[in-house]
């Protein structure tokens, strides 16, 4: 996240990341939405993006995660599924915690 | 007048980063207000990052949710370059590349993808599709701008263009940065 200030100022990170937190909370909620067989497509579009956005802002745990679901996606079992979501959520919350302890947002 | 043939002189390239915010000639396209960057990625805080960081230095931001948003864009307005997500519902970035060089040849419109796809496969179809570059992400925003920097020097702004024309916008801007073309 330092290297991310120092390209774009410290506001333009607050706002970023408000952004990105609004959208990760979004897509977590409709992963759990999402059932295997008929919706693989959407499953990797979401894992992808959430890779990508994640990566853009340093948090490469959350961003490995995401693309460990993404390259599985396409013939994950619905028990790896739930249990891919559930790292998934503990890696997103600590990504979080961690931005709200730097006070970045909120 | 730099040589240009469709095919074989796109101006692709590997790169290497380095900072080029302090170029001169760069700086000066853009504070003239006529460098006009399209950013197209369906991930908002993908877009609010690439806008930022380039509004920041001085350009005239668009940005598009969708490839089908950015090809509305393209036929209403004039753009020096466009950011171009691949991984989108709807229409890929590669089919709207494919759609962008049906009217715009690379020399005219540097296309420059965007994308967390990072496997060769991925680059080499976007540069045989008429990409002028690839940045993969995490973004390296030097990198991002060495390459917008130097696609922009290959290709000339449009002395017509009527600035009048150009408010348009889909989203609003990031607070900080203030040159975005974006209108509520």
């Amino acid at each position: 996240l330092d290297s991310l200030v120092a390209e774009i100022g410290f506001e333009g990170v607050q706002q970023t990341l408000s952004t990105f937190i609004a959208e990760a909370d979004r897509r977590l909620k409709r992963f759990r939405q999402l059932a295997c067989d008929p919706d693989r497509y959407v499953i990797e579009l979401e894992a992808h993006a959430l890779k990508g956005s994640a990566g853009n802002f340093g948090l490469r745990h959350l961003s490995e995660t995401a693309r460990a679901l993404e390259h599985s996606a396409r013939e994950i079992t619905a028990n790896n599924y739930a249990a891919a979501l559930d790292c998934l959520e503990q890696s997103y919350t600590t990504a979080r915690t961690y931005i709200t302890k730097q006070c970045i947002v909120g | 007048m730099r040589r240009f043939v469709e095919g074989t002189d796109r101006g692709q390239s590997t790169f290497s980063a380095k900072s080029a915010k302090n170029d001169p000639t760069i700086m000066s396209l853009a504070n003239s207000n006529q460098v006009r960057l399209l950013v197209v990625d369906d991930v908002a805080s993908s877009r609010a990052l690439l806008s930022c960081y380039f509004s920041n230095r001085g350009f005239q931001i668009a940005q598009a949710d969708s490839g089908a948003a950015a090809l509305a864009l393209i036929k209403q307005q004039s753009f020096d370059a466009v950011l171009l997500d691949i991984f989108m519902p709807g229409m890929d970035g590669i089919e709207v590349l494919r759609r962008i060089r049906l009217t715009h040849s690379s020399f005219h419109l540097p296309v420059i993808m965007v994308s967390a796809k990072t496997s060769k496969l991925d680059i080499k179809l976007s540069l045989d599709m008429g990409a002028n570059d690839y940045i993969t992400k995490p973004i390296d925003f030097s990198t991002a701008f060495t390459l917008v920097q130097k696609h922009l020097t290959n290709t000339p702004l449009d002395p017509e263009r009527d600035q009048s024309a150009l408010p348009l916008a889909t989203f609003p801007p990031v607070a900080p940065c203030s040159n975005d073309l974006n209108v509520d």
